[in-house]
């Protein structure tokens, strides 16, 4: 049987890769015509998801259904039948991913219509199409003049009476745009008018640059209308006194109220996120249950899961999600899909692969330029580039007929099996997303993969250069790939046996979960927790937002674990000394067994944050009644509440909050007030960062008499002698609290062990967090994967997260995870440092410079010696020599001045050639 | 001279490394933003592959300029390969600097997403060549 | 420091003494022939005859460190030099060339030397011994100091495990590390505390050293390199003679940069035309890079060319400026750590554009 996937944008796609290349038979259901989903449109699109698409249509293991709608749905967990476009199929389970839909029923008072006022995703279309070098300016679709200022206006379609809920992506997709502007054209003045600035993480750190070093304008006002005046675009807003504008103690001016205009040349909507249109007949299909905002319904303890057992949801079909939340959730979902499937095909890239002797056989050097569906062949003068290098010494044949990646690798085969090359250069594709496939296509044919050189004409040619400078330059490029190409070896690559086993570090909620998918999964797992006990921030907290009371959450957890015999768990223990590469990872184990040595095929490193002890901070830790949110919600727990005013002050200490921090704040407040409907409650604020569906909590909070005042940037609230002063910028005045209870929100801190994780596991640290890999330039397709494969990272490892997202992530971690183990095989990697013992002279320098400590030295005995007269003393000398875990950086090559320590593939006489003939 | 400078298209060899600024030359790509056709790119997996021998071959090939890219410091794929990657590339622009010949040798750190700044160093740095001249190994016998 | 002063004639008894209490096994250190200064590997203490008419003499020929390096045996050796050929076998030391255990360092203070055949040549006139006043005297006569001596500003021996310093009229003698120390008391030699930086002075030779640094032609542009370089022959003395290159098959000496045959008539059709012998240019720039932070200015690689080609103002000259940007003198302490194995979060972005 196998898998039905339902939707294939970016969730979808995920779901079919992961579950596709650990054995399963996937059946990808999208409703267009092509696949990639909205985030095909954005413009970056080509470096992420096209790599994925052209996988997903060649394996063997997914069946595509495009322009195919599901009909109907019978059976249960194990054998659904499943009726798309009139055409039944038996699958096991189901994951839904079928995406979201813009709001698209915009007032009209935004003008919308007009030419100069777009919405984010079709800016992102003219962002991408525009060529700016040619008049270094973005222009007006209206009448091509250049835009000299542009506005985004935030939160239309969501956050109001049609959408109550917040889109969550938008403040992080419009500071994306933003920056792009800024980067681009930097001389156009940026305005976002927003309500709340609610970004995380990274994010943060992007709307900060923004503002400090790009100079774009955050205006807190929601603009209600633009008005098309003369060719420009006026808006009109509310103006605020700018921050630090008047001193202490000087009298308020009444600034608010004030309406200010500005002409705008473009206006930029950052409309919300709406469960996709079909998505409620397809629920009901699906016999699925969807909320009140017509979301598939899941849980924050279960957020992949639907009502339905064998149904699994992901992605924008649950909430409005970014994109790396979504590429999250559908690898989490993948797996849990496969739980109810039996694997019943191959993995791809099993086989031994047995390579042809090239020693002996003369160079025959193929050329494969490919068209690039016209993209290279409608710059370059490619008939004039094939007869060029048809001349050029060792090629025995140029192929100038491809135009797609399909034709190109079929060529190449073909080229190998019937004319034997044994070299390869393919001109068209960058090399940074497609090498692997056309190594593979190589593979496959008998030639060892690293006889193949890539020229990279689209990306660096064709696309930025004129048709004749393309030309030459492509003719400059290949004949430099062809002489590398000539100096190439056949890199010696063996098959390892993958073990079986996963090692998961850190036992909070992350940890857990992903070491019971991975067990379940049908792995064993070493779950090793430093404390003594397992359970993390879940032993903190009392009550999860849900209501969910946190001890029974982890009591399930905990019993789960120790009821899986798959699981070992090791308490109050470390892992130390990590040796090995993916698929086969030795460590020893710091704790009370001592010393003892585990084998692992995959890591997961879900080590969690910690809260910030805000020692000294308004108070705290010498006045009782200021205490953490932690702590309040403690007294909460109490059943009764004895102050009659409390403070919360919120954004109040530096530093990274928690994505929970602005939901616990509101639901403490709320609980709070539940206890005494009277009691007065003040939440001093910077941003109130409800995302979601949580944004209806804030609107409750409102609504229930708590009262929230924003405070100034530059003027945070102040905590003497019993009494709570703020400057607030709606009042426009300093507000003077005495409050019984004090509850500050503290930031949170990355694990103290991610230090010495990441130099163990070799993942490089931001802020003390875990780097995932990105999927660089700017989305992020890999959320949980890391430079370093075989190692995953989850939770709040990475930035402090949600229950549910950390429990997404575990599981999307556990999902990564098993894809790997599922494979029996894994091929070393062919980019390494070698040594050559004749030459090395054993300084040693290579050691010292190895990020991953993977060279080390031999002491080779001088051994005594007598001789006529006396007896010469043994000594050492030593020798360098590669070790496991070699990651290709050629650190080591470029020192070492004999070249005694090379880096295959990159040796000194293959750059050389390049230079010859650059 | 001045005839030479207004006339003279230099040749330029850039190393970069594949994670940053390869991908942001890719970036270019992608975003379309056109830049002067002089650069000949070598990739190498980090910074820290780059041997400054490498620099100076090109130098003596007649290059009249050579760009090398990583990734920013604290941003290396391979954690510290650029970071030794600027200690060696300031060594040699050292000697080179004595040598009158700093001036053809410039690297920048160019992450993923700055497919513009890659744009904009290329058109930078063809303008810088063209003042600084045509290298005079160019038509040597070397 | 811990050490004590002696007189000239006792230092044959101390360099007795190492070698007879078994504080090392051999001794390299000068000696004279005729009127020449080389070194010898002694064994036999009795060899030993007035070291103080020569271990000072200004005179360079080979640097010891060269002749250790590779001594890689557990015998442990004492060599006796000048600064600079120290502080090479402390680079040495930190490149694995040679056993930290097995050698005991000795320093002696150097008044700046003067060609191995020009000192023989004009021996009765410079005598064994010399000081700044005296190198004045004879540099009028034109008999003048190695250019690199003249340029060198770390004339004082402050490096190593002893140091040997000419202090009015008497040596001191001082251990400056745990070896040296117990060396010193291993021969009887009483320990009190001495000083022997001699700061004042150290800073007169160092604006003396950077002034004749000024004074030297510059090699500022691709024609005066051309210039400087065109007799060379590569026959690589220079780098055969330098103390701080150490690998064991050249790069220079391999196919790629040594090339023959068709790799040399490849590159000739590529280009239309070479100069050969090949790489000439690239072999002294790249071994400029490669002996950039560790070359210690000794000069031998001048005296070495058979061309006469003044290699001081290139090897130590465009050396020192990268040492500079490094805060890094090659040679003071074998823990410190190579320039290029380390580096600062933030640093030399100043240098790269």
């Amino acid at each position: 049987m196998g898998i039905a996937v339902i939707g294939g944008g970016v969730a979808g796609i995920t779901a079919a890769l992961d579950l596709a290349d650990s054995g399963y038979k996937v059946y990808l259901i999208e409703k267009n015509a092509k696949l990639g989903g909205k985030v095909a449109e954005l413009a970056e699109c080509e470096t992420g998801i096209a790599p994925r698409i052209v996988k997903i249509e060649n394996h063997p293991n997914i069946e595509l259904m495009l322009s195919s709608e599901v009909e109907g749905l019978s059976g249960s967990a194990g054998d659904f039948k499943l009726k798309v476009s009139g055409k039944e199929i038996d699958v096991e389970s189901v994951v839904l991913a079928p995406g979201y839909d813009v709001f698209d029923s915009i007032a009209k008072s935004y003008a919308i219509g007009h030419p100069n006022v777009v919405t984010a995703l079709e800016f992102e279309g003219m962002l991408r199409a525009c060529t700016p070098s040619e008049t270094g300016q973005l222009v007006r679709p209206s009448d091509g003049k250049p835009v000299k200022r542009i506005g985004f206006i935030k939160c239309v379609g969501s956050r109001g009476k049609e959408n109550e809920i917040c889109s969550t992506a938008c403040c992080g997709f419009t500071a994306k745009e933003a920056w792009e502007v800024k980067e681009r054209f930097p001389g156009t003045e940026v305005y976002i008018f927003y309500m709340d600035i609610r970004v995380f993480g990274r994010d943060e750190e992007l709307v900060a640059k923004l503002k400090d070093k790009y100079g774009v304008k955050y205006i807190r006002s929601r603009v209600p209308e633009v008005i098309p005046e003369n060719g420009t675009l006026t808006v009109k807003f509310e103006n605020k006194p700018l921050q630090g504008l008047r001193g202490r103690g000087q009298s308020p001016r009444l600034e608010n109220g004030t309406v200010e205009r500005l002409d705008l040349d473009m206006v930029v909507l950052a409309v919300g996120l709406l469960p996709s249109k079909t998505l409620g007949k397809l629920a009901e299909i699906m016999g699925v249950k969807t909320d009140t905002y017509g979301y598939l319904e899941t849980s924050l303890t279960n957020p992949l899961e639907t009502n339905v057992p064998g149904i699994l949801a992901c992605g924008t079909a649950t909430a409005p999600m970014k994109v790396r939340e979504s590429v999250a959730q559908a690898s989490g979902a993948a797996l849990k899909a496969a739980l109810f499937s039996e694997r019943t095909e191959l993995i791809p890239g099993q086989e031994e692969r047995k390579f042809i002797e090239v020693a002996d056989k003369p160079l025959k050097i193929g050329v494969f330029i490919c068209g690039c569906e016209g993209e290279v062949a409608g710059a370059v003068d490619l008939p004039a580039v094939v007869e060029h290098v048809k001349h050029l010494t060792g090629v025995a044949s140029v192929n100038g007929e491809t135009t797609t990646m399909k034709e190109a690798l079929e060529a190449i085969e073909s080229g190998i099996v019937d004319q034997g090359l044994t070299r390869i250069v393919v001109a068209g594709y960058s090399p940074r997303l497609y090498e692997d496939l056309f190594r593979d296509a190589c593979a496959k044919a008998g030639l060892n993969p690293y006889l193949l050189d890539m020229v990279n004409l689209r990306e660096q040619v064709a696309w930025v250069h004129g048709k004749e400078e393309a030309t030459n330059a492509a003719i400059s490029q290949i004949t430099m790939a062809v002489e590398r190409a000539r100096y190439l070896e056949p890199v010696p690559i063996e098959r390892y046996p993958v073990i079986p086993k996963a090692l998961v570090v850190g036992g909070g909620v992350a940890g857990m979960n992903a070491a019971l998918e991975i067990a379940q999964a049908g792995y064993e797992v070493y779950l090793v927790e430093k404390e003594a006990e397992l359970g993390g921030g879940l032993r903190e907290n009392t009550e999860l937002p849900s209501g969910e009371s946190a001890s029974d959450v982890l009591k399930e957890f905990v019993e789960k674990i120790s009821s899986n015999e798959k699981i070992r768990v090791y308490t109050g223990a470390t892992v130390e000394d990590v040796r090995g590469r993916a698929g086969s990872f030795r460590a020893r184990m710091k704790g009370e067994d001592g010393g003892e040595e585990i084998d692992f095929g995959a890591a997961i490193l879900a080590t969690g944050a910690r809260e910030f002890v805000p020692e000294g901070w308004y108070g705290y830790g010498q006045e009782k009644k200021v205490v953490t949110q932690s702590e309040f919600e403690k007294m909460l727990a109490g059943g009764h509440m004895d102050a009659t005013t409390i403070v919360m002050i919120q954004d109040g200490i530096p530093g990274q909050r928690s994505k929970y921090s602005g939901i616990q704040v509101v639901s403490n407040a709320l609980k709070a007030k539940a206890l005494k409907p009277d009691l007065n409650v003040f939440v001093l604020y910077q941003e109130i960062k409800t995302y979601g569906k949580w944004e209806v909590l804030y609107k409750e909070a409102r609504e229930k008499g708590v009262i929230f005042l924003r405070y100034d940037e530059g003027r945070p609230p102040a905590f003497q002698e019993g009494i709570v002063s703020v400057y607030d910028v709606i009042f426009t005045d300093e507000i003077q609290i005495k409050p019984d209870v004090v509850v500050l929100s503290p930031a949170m801190l990355p694990a103290e062990e991610n230090e010495q994780l990441s130099t163990m596991f070799m993942i490089p640290l931001k802020n003390g967090f875990f780097l995932e890999e990105q999927e660089r330039p700017k989305l992020v397709l890999t959320p949980v994967d890391t430079v370093n494969e075989g190692v995953f990272i989850c939770g709040s490892a990475v930035y402090p997260a949600m229950v549910d997202e950390a429990i997404a992530m575990s599981s999307a971690a556990a999902s990564r995870a098993c894809v790997l183990l599922a494979k029996n095989f894994l091929e070393t990697p062919g980019i390494v440092s070698v040594v050559d013992d004749a030459i090395c002279s054993g300084c040693g320098v290579c050691v010292d410079l190895c990020p991953v400590e993977a060279i080390e030295l031999v002491e080779e005995p001088v051994s005594a010696v007598t001789f006529g007269v006396m007896t010469v003393l043994s000594g050492k000398k030593t020798v360098a020599r590669v070790i496991e875990g070699c990651i290709g950086c050629g650190s080591c090559a470029s020192y070492c001045p004999s070249g005694a320590i090379s880096l295959q593939n990159f040796k000194d006489q293959q750059v050389f050639a390049q230079l010859d003939y650059a | 001279m001045e005839e030479v400078v207004g006339g003279f298209e230099p040749k330029i060899v850039g190393f970069t490394c594949n994670w940053c600024t390869y991908a942001g030359a890719d970036l270019a790509g992608t975003s379309r933003k056109k830049y002067p056709p002089n650069i000949r790119i070598i990739r190498l997996m980090c910074s820290g592959r780059l041997d400054p021998m490498f620099v100076l071959k090109a130098l003596l090939n007649g290059a009249d300029g050579v760009f090398i890219g990583g990734c920013h410091p604290g941003e290396c794929h391979y954690i510290k390969g650029n970071f030794y990657a600027r200690r060696r590339i300031a060594a040699l622009r050292t000697i080179l600097k004595q040598l009158g010949l700093d001036k053809r040798v410039r690297s920048e750190w160019i992450s993923a997403s700055e497919g513009d700044k890659f744009a904009r160093t290329m058109k930078d740095m063809a303008e810088e060549i063209k003042q600084v001249g045509p290298n005079p190994m160019r038509d040597k016998i070397l | 420091m811990k050490g004590t002063e002696l007189n000239y004639e006792d230092l044959e008894g101390f360099f007795q003494g190492l070698l007879d209490n078994k504080v090392i096994d051999a001794l390299i250190m000068p000696h004279r022939v005729g009127n020449k200064v080389s070194y010898m590997l002694v064994r036999d203490k009795e060899k030993v005859a007035s070291p103080e008419s020569v271990i000072f003499a200004p005179s360079f020929g080979v640097n010891a460190a060269n002749v250790v390096k590779g001594w890689m045996i557990d015998n442990k050796v004492g060599i006796v030099a000048k600064p600079c050929e120290i502080r090479a076998a402390i680079e040495l030391i930190k490149l694995k060339q040679l056993n930290e255990e097995s050698v005991l360092l000795i320093t002696v203070d150097c008044s700046g030397a003067f060609k191995n055949e020009d000192y023989a040549e004009h021996y009765a006139e410079i005598g064994n011994l010399v000081d700044s006043a005296k190198l004045k005297e004879l540099e009028g006569k034109g008999i003048s100091i190695r250019e690199a001596c003249a340029i060198c500003e770390n004339r004082l021996a402050d490096i190593g495990d002893i140091i040997i310093a000419r202090i009015n009229g008497k040596v001191g003698v001082a251990g400056l590390t745990e070896m040296g120390v117990k060396a010193l008391s291993a021969v009887g030699l009483p320990l009190e505390d001495k000083d022997l930086e001699r700061r004042e002075e150290k800073e007169r030779i160092v604006a003396e050293a950077r002034k004749r640094l000024e004074e030297l032609p510059k090699i500022d542009s691709v024609e005066a390199l051309e210039a400087f370089l065109q007799d060379c022959i590569v026959c690589k003395n220079c780098r055969d003679v330098c103390p701080v290159c150490y690998c064991k098959e050249c790069f220079f000496d391999q196919p790629l940069g040594n090339p023959v045959g068709g790799d040399l008539l490849n590159l000739a059709e590529l280009r239309g035309a070479i100069e050969v012998p090949a790489n000439q240019l690239l072999y002294h720039l790249t071994r400029v890079y490669h002996v950039c932070t560790t070359c210690v200015a000794c000069g031998a690689c001048e005296d070495a060319c058979p061309k006469s080609i003044p290699l001081t103002r290139f090897y130590p000259v465009l050396a020192q400026k990268v040492q500079e940007i490094f805060e890094y003198v090659p040679g003071k302490d074998t823990k410190e750590p190579l320039p290029f194995t380390t580096y600062e979060d933030e640093e030399l972005e100043e240098c790269l554009r």
